[in-house]
């Protein structure tokens, strides 16, 4: 089967203001190489996550998926269609399928618009409906996402509502079109964990209801745990291990993603474990370390590492994994 | 750990915001205790009191924010009967305060090493020259590689792992006899988390420190703390051992909680949740506070629970403890 997002060769690259110091020595435009060339496939009605800290690229590969930033080069395919070649007409008609629900709901959600403006928004521009009819539909939405009677919250302002309930609202303009794909970008890091667990609820129910199919964006990797069929583990821009989530959950090979489970702290108090405990911080996306780009904080580094970089291979039947030590 | 005499004693603290539409009641007379050596974590949601409660015990409760009652007792003297020149003897000193965002709490114009070493110059009466030396020493003991280099720095040359070390610096420098660390670790990445977690381990270890440790997150609270006490809408709902909390939890809202949280250790259970948000503390609803989200509550939880001892050590505030772990 066909899958329905597929990216080739993506990267991301944004231009570093030069400094007067720069210019006066005419010294070359430096770049923050947000996404480094990855390639990522996702299959129809599956949760796909992308996992890492932040500054790993994550939200700019989910930006440029939504079209809501430029490729610097390679392609995305939705549904067989390169989405960058497409004219602008068919470009709008697609984002009726794709939808990105944010991380914020206090900034995602204009504060001076009713919850029927919110929502309704997306109605009036793609499906041109007004009035009663374009209420109607809001209020069904409100009572779908769990903000039921719709009626009794149809009406009122952002503020008026609790993070959750926000994140709620946000969810209902989401799905307002009957997307196909949700870009759903740390939904419920915000949140409350009590509250979390709800909308963590809601995003399942939903998928199954309307055969949706998610990029879920996390650093949570409980939370990417129980939502996902398959995960990608980003480090620097790049794609360091990825596979069917229980596979890599269950038998990580990268370091860093060894690296990244340990490092949760866990409310069982009988499971005794040895964290792989990575020196320093996350280096600078303007230039990366040579060779793998892991090798500065990697406990096995070999020589190797210093001077090539690895490329994903395959150590189980779709378990990719960028690392010389399982070459 | 543990067994030791008490540090800190906090004994019916209520902290009240007067507002235009009544009075915020944030913190609702709240006891616990610290005893020499161990460390106790407050955990609980956002607006549950948890860090209005560590503010009251540094006395530092923002206007219109006032301790109305109460006693917060460091070995067995009370700290809201002190003068305020008094008090300035005790912050920093005798006990430290750590917060959840460094970049708000140092002085952005002023060189880490000078804003640790007021500290150090005002309550140990040193000298610069001999105030930067431990700062130096004391920026080291929190892991940090060029302790020089980080002391001549301004707070926005640093990373938020290394301005969180160094605000830990900041609060062990003069060697306190309570540290009260606010969200520790909420505003980093889970790598530097872990780094930061295995050093306080460490300088708990190696220090034998009291600590009191706020977070909205049980993992972290599990990692450091030997007990726990569980905060809603401005009560301690539970509080015991942190194992018979995470084992056999008692009251319905650590049972919701724990029930929320999706571990990294298992695949897929459904996770539960709790619906409806967290009451309004002007007009909380009568009786047990979390009853309107509670599946057990019943007209009997109109009433104001009283907190029971259900076996030793194990405290919960609520008329119908859940038995068998939930």
């Amino acid at each position: 089967m066909q899958p329905i997002v597929k990216v080739k060769g993506l990267k991301k690259y944004y231009p570093v203001e030069k400094s007067w110091i720069d210019k006066l020595l005419s010294r070359e435009r430096r770049w923050v190489r947000a996404v480094d060339s990855i390639d990522l496939e996702i299959e129809r009605g599956e949760t796909f996550s992308l996992v890492g800290e932040s500054g790993s690229g994550k939200t700019t590969t989910g930006l440029v998926l939504m079209q809501l930033v430029e490729p610097t080069e390679g392609e995305i395919l939705f549904e067989g269609r390169d989405i960058f070649s497409l004219r602008e007409e068919e470009r709008r008609r697609l984002r009726r399928d794709m939808q990105m629900v944010f991380q914020n709901p206090y900034a995602s959600l204009n504060p001076r618009m009713t919850v029927e403006e919110i929502v309704g928004e997306p109605l009036t521009i793609h499906l041109g409906l007004k009035g009663e009819e374009r209420r109607g539909r809001v209020i069904e939405l409100l009572d779908i996402v769990g903000l039921n009677p719709g009626k009794y919250y149809v009406d009122r302002y952002p503020h008026e509502f609790s993070g959750g309930q926000r994140q709620r609202i946000a969810i209902a303009r989401a799905i307002a079109l009957r997307p196909k794909f949700i870009v759903a970008d740390e939904p419920v890091s915000s949140l409350d964990v009590s509250i979390q667990a709800t909308i963590l609820n809601l995003l399942q129910e939903l998928k199954r209801e309307f055969k949706l199919t998610y990029l879920l964006i996390a650093h949570n990797l409980a939370v990417v745990r129980y939502m996902s069929d398959k995960l990608a583990i980003m480090y620097l821009g790049k794609i360091m291990e990825k596979g069917v989530s229980e596979d890599v959950f269950q038998n990580p090979q990268h370091p860093y993603t060894k690296a990244l489970i340990s490092a949760f702290p866990d409310i069982n108090p009988d499971v005794k474990r040895d964290r792989v405990l990575l020196r320093g911080e996350i280096p600078s996306p303007i230039a990366p370390p040579p060779g793998c780009r892991f090798h500065t904080r990697c406990p096995f580094r070999l020589e190797i590492c210093e001077r090539d970089e690895p490329m994903l291979v395959e150590v189980e039947d779709g378990h990719l994994v960028a690392c010389h030590m399982v070459e | 750990m543990g067994g030791g005499e008490p540090v800190l004693e906090v004994r019916d603290l209520r902290t009240y915001f007067p507002t235009m539409r009544g009075t915020v009641k944030a913190v609702d007379g709240i006891s616990f205790t610290v005893l020499e050596g161990e460390t106790v974590g407050l955990v609980g949601e956002s607006g549950c009191g948890k860090s209005t409660a560590a503010l009251s015990i540094m006395r530092l409760v923002p206007a219109p924010g006032r301790i109305v009652g109460g006693e917060v007792l460091l070995r067995g003297r009370d700290l809201l009967k002190l003068s305020e020149a008094e008090m300035r003897g005790v912050r920093g000193a005798r006990i430290a305060m750590s917060f959840q965002d460094p970049m708000t709490f140092f002085n952005p114009v002023m060189r880490i090493g000078d804003q640790i070493a007021e500290g150090i110059i005002r309550h140990q009466r040193l000298s610069r020259r001999e105030a930067w030396e431990k700062v130096i020493s004391t920026l080291e003991v929190v892991g940090i590689p060029s302790p020089r280099d980080v002391a001549m720095s301004y707070p926005h040359q640093l990373s938020g792992g290394m301005r969180q070390r160094a605000m830990m610096a900041m609060a062990l420098s003069c060697h306190p006899e309570l540290m009260i660390a606010d969200e520790p670790t909420t505003a980093l990445d889970v790598i530097i988390q872990a780094q930061l977690l295995e050093l306080m381990k460490d300088l708990k270890r190696e220090l034998g420190m009291s600590s009191l440790i706020i977070s909205h997150d049980l993992g972290v609270i599990a990692e450091l703390c030997e007990r726990v006490a569980v905060m809603y809408a401005g009560k301690i709902v539970e509080y015991s051992d942190i194992r018979r909390i995470l084992r056999e939890p008692r009251h319905p809202y650590t049972v919701g909680l724990l029930e929320s949280i999706p571990r990294v250790g298992f695949k897929k259970e459904r996770l539960i949740g709790i619906e409806g948000s967290v009451p309004d503390l002007i007009e909380p609803p009568p009786g047990c506070r979390f009853s309107p989200r509670c599946k057990y509550a019943d007209e009997k939880c109109k009433e104001d629970p009283q907190l029971i001892e259900l076996e030793e050590g194990h405290y919960v505030l609520c008329h119908h403890p859940v038995m068998g772990g939930g």
